[in-house]
């Protein structure tokens, strides 16, 4: 039953998963590892929190799943969801979080998007920099870095996710690199 | 324990089940209800001031063109913003519905505001103020050309002027006059308000040296409509 539900698209699933709580197992399973590296990376939180958010993101869209418009991408309802969910609880318990250790590659892979060949070399050094400039961005930029270099995303899942016309989603990534690269610099 | 499966058991044993078609079309319903409330709201605070306005003035014809204007500009720039708000980068940290309770919530709490802090009152003594001074002004233009033993007349053109060049003339206080212009006439056609400078030669018959067609036909409008009501014909 589970491998015949392992080959179905992330549509299918929700619509199965309405009647039937195993298939959104599946849909959770699959999105599990992205999201909490998602949270974490545009919150710093440390793990503990990052799965409070993300079940609680779960429960959520469980619940709404019949909300869910076939016309999007279920990747992109269930991002947004969960980036609104993040922002939420990053508001709600500020004081209290503790900003977690996260892998530098990440950080790495994102800087070689922004950065020319000479730049490069010094990534590894820089990438703790970048980690910490990331977090103290504005959440908008940080968001969309996030989504477009660490989660891959294209500009349209972008525009999804943080609900902002496309155009601006390149517009956004342009400041958030500018930014960036500004205060790399200083 | 993954998340997932904490998630599962947790939906297991609450027997949690997700909202019912039913639900999201009333949420959906409902936030909609309550958004078009606050927009009908605003609408409505307008047309109402806007009534307000024109009543207290009295300005039938002289302002509802350009209040009328306004109310419907003033309801593009609410709709325009209001496009721009949801579409804008932040809005998409509102949920619908936050945002229509977030809307209304405003717009009690600046009516609150607007009759708390006495603004109301005072927007309603500068209007007094304002209604007075614009009668006076009303009155003044009246009475001058309505004294034709002073040599001022104005009124509305009841037929266009043939040969013999005399024509009728409805003045200010709907009395026909026969006019017997010195001047050139052919500038004037039926339904034209008119000023004239002259003299009366007879009963009802005016001698007009100076015609001019009145300045902004608004003007007009604003005294007939002011000296047409009842109580003030009397004066």
């Amino acid at each position: 039953m589970e491998n015949s539900l392992e080959n179905k698209t992330d549509e299918q699933l929700v619509a199965l998963s309405i009647e039937n709580s195993s298939a959104y197992l599946i849909l959770m399973k699959r999105y599990e590892g992205k999201l909490i590296s998602y949270i974490r990376r545009i919150s710093g939180f440390a793990v503990e929190d990052a799965q409070d958010v993300l079940q609680d993101t779960f429960v959520s869209v469980y619940l709404n799943l019949r909300k869910f418009n076939n016309e999007y991408k279920f990747s992109s309802w269930v991002y947004r969801i969960t980036h609104n969910k993040t922002i939420s609880f990053y508001r709600k318990y500020k004081k209290r979080i503790v900003v977690a250790e996260e892998d530098n590659n990440a950080f790495v892979e994102l800087l070689s998007g922004i950065t020319n060949e000479e730049e490069r070399l010094t990534q590894e050094v820089l990438a703790d920099k970048v980690k910490s400039e990331i977090l103290n961005m504005d959440v908008r930029y940080k968001s969309v870095l996030v989504l477009r270099y660490m989660e891959n995303k294209e500009y349209n899942e972008i525009s999804d996710i943080l609900k902002i016309p496309v155009s601006n989603v390149g517009v956004l990534i342009n400041r958030a690199k500018k930014l960036l690269k500004d205060k790399l610099n200083t | 324990m993954s998340v997932s499966e904490d998630v599962l058991n947790k939906i297991k044993n609450d027997n949690v089940k997700p909202y019912s078609n039913l639900w999201v079309k009333f949420s959906k319903f409902a936030s909609y209800l309550v958004l078009a409330t606050g927009i009908t709201m605003i609408i409505i605070a307008a047309g109402i001031a806007a009534y307000n306005v024109i009543e207290s003035f009295s300005l039938v014809s002289m302002i509802i063109v350009p209040v009328l204007i306004a109310v419907i500009f003033a309801i593009f720039v609410f709709i325009i913003l209001f496009q721009k708000i949801v579409k804008s980068d932040e809005f998409y940290k509102f949920a619908r519905f936050k945002f229509a309770g977030f809307l209304l919530g405003l717009i009690i709490a600046g009516g609150i505001i607007w009759n708390v802090s006495g603004a109301a009152k005072a927007a309603d003594i500068a209007l007094q103020e304002n209604r007075q001074y614009c009668e006076t002004m009303k009155k003044a233009v009246y009475v001058k050309w309505s004294s034709p033993e002073e040599g001022y007349l104005a009124g509305e053109v009841q037929e266009k002027p043939v040969s013999p060049q005399t024509f009728t003339l409805k003045d200010l206080r709907r009395h026909i006059w026969t006019i017997q212009p010195l001047v050139e006439v052919n500038f004037i056609d039926r339904g034209n308000t008119v000023k004239l400078q002259g003299e009366i030669t007879g009963p009802s018959v005016f001698r007009a040296n100076h015609i001019d067609l009145w300045e902004g036909k608004m003007w007009f409008d604003l005294l007939d409509g002011y000296y047409s009501t009842p109580e003030i014909k009397q004066e």
